[in-house]
């Protein structure tokens, strides 16, 4: 009996959380404190009004809007976009050095040391959420002292993206793994997903029937950004059937 | 820094080695002196290449006080990072012991000055390095500070035992079945 509870405890251990997000979108408001959190916890910087002409702002996650009917009668939808996590990730097979992959737990990767910049994820990913460091990132004093040291500061000449808060996940495992438990559902927040006032968004593994993000992709609403493409994404976007 | 003046000596060696093999016996003892005098060289330099404010004794902390690295280093079982003292935990004995050895003298005229000691971190990867390590999970595992850090109980003042690359944490995340997945410490 005790080796049975040893046994299940290690199978407990080894399981390995599948990550994913829910964001519903009836209850989005659009108001971009998902866009301010995750800028600051990334150390994302601003990429200046010269550049932002060019089209090279860096936001690892925007809130895309979409207008439906004639003003006045006009009604505004919002869609916070941030790496959608693709099981099939377009961005991956075209990379020549294997500076982007999926891990076990179903997070697109980013390696910024293996990456040479070739700029081929970005081309091919169709939700365009993939930035490149044209420059080396500038944080003018006293900016420089609120970076967050959990998250590496990108060169230039290497891409960057939405990491689903890898850096927080990390933490939340080390915490659980210190005070001795396994790794709770909403121990691991991203930045976006806490910042949220409406609580739209929902993180968890949704390999866990017991999770929060579990229930919600179960609950008959839920759908994937162009999920024609196949590539089978880890966010899913939650809106009223019509 | 510190590896450079030790490296210069090291390159010099089997060039007048090389200019200086002769077939006779005299040859051979020019050529032993001058690896013998590269190899002092190299102790001496790595002995005195620390450019720490105070030549602090590990040795007299570990070997004869019977301290522990984590009486100083704190952070080393508990946090991200194992962390150096502040001056206020130096004073916290030596207002008291070995007031007169001139190491402490000098500690005491920072103390004075009410400033903390300049120590230069020899180990800890560049914020350009974009790695990420955490102490604690570490500790939890039961890795000895000596296997990364090298037997710095016999040192005086510490010095870099042992280079860090990605091949060597590799090697023990994979000797300990840890993860080997590259986001484990870039992100």
């Amino acid at each position: 009996m005790a080796e049975q509870t040893t046994q299940q405890a290690e199978q407990g251990a080894e399981r390995t959380p599948q990550w994913a997000m829910a964001i519903d979108l009836d209850r989005c408001t659009g108001c971009e404190a998902c866009v301010v959190a995750c800028a600051s916890e990334n150390n994302v910087p601003t990429a200046g009004e010269d550049q932002a002409a060019m089209g090279r702002t860096k936001h690892w996650i925007r809130i895309d809007r979409y207008y439906e009917g004639e003003f006045p009668d006009i009604k505004v939808k919002y869609r916070p976009v941030m790496c959608q996590q693709c099981d099939e990730a377009p961005c991956e097979p075209v990379c020549p050095v294997n500076a982007t992959y999926q891990n076990a737990e179903g997070l697109n990767v980013q390696i910024y040391n293996r990456c040479i910049g070739t700029r081929y994820c970005a081309n091919n990913c169709p939700y365009t959420v993939r930035f490149f460091n044209w420059f080396a990132p500038e944080w003018a004093a006293p900016l420089n002292l609120q970076l967050n040291p959990d998250v590496s500061i990108r060169p230039a000449g290497v891409m960057e993206k939405c990491t689903f808060c890898a850096h927080k996940i990390k933490r939340a495992k080390l915490d659980a793994d210190a005070e001795g438990r396994e790794l709770a559902d909403g121990d691991a927040q991203p930045a976006c997903v806490q910042s949220c006032p409406a609580e739209a968004m929902v993180f968890g593994d949704m390999s866990d029937a017991d999770s929060k993000v579990a229930k919600q992709l179960g609950s008959g609403r839920s759908g994937q950004l162009l999920e024609s493409l196949g590539t089978k994404p880890r966010v899913f976007y939650l809106e009223k059937a019509d | 820094m510190k590896g450079r003046p030790a490296a210069r000596a090291v390159r010099l060696e089997p060039a007048s080695a090389a200019r200086l093999s002769c077939t006779s016996l005299w040859g051979e003892f020019l050529v032993s002196l001058a690896m013998l005098s590269a190899l002092l060289l190299l102790v001496v330099q790595t002995a005195s290449a620390s450019e720490q404010p105070i030549g602090f004794s590990h040795t007299a902390h570990i070997e004869k006080a019977s301290m522990q690295c984590t009486d100083c280093h704190e952070g080393a079982t508990s946090r991200d990072s194992a962390g150096l003292p502040s001056i206020r935990k130096c004073m916290l004995c030596h207002q008291f012991i070995a007031t007169d050895l001139p190491e402490v003298v000098r500690l005491s005229e920072y103390w004075e000055r009410k400033h903390e000691v300049p120590w230069e971190r020899i180990y800890g990867f560049a914020k350009t390095a974009a790695v990420q390590f955490r102490h604690a999970p570490h500790a939890r595992a039961e890795i000895a500070c000596s296997q990364c850090h090298g037997d710095v109980a016999s040192m005086t003042v510490a010095v870099k035992a042992v280079t860090h690359t990605m091949g060597s944490c590799i090697q023990c995340h994979r000797d300990n079945s840890a993860t080997d997945d590259c986001l484990a410490c870039h992100f």
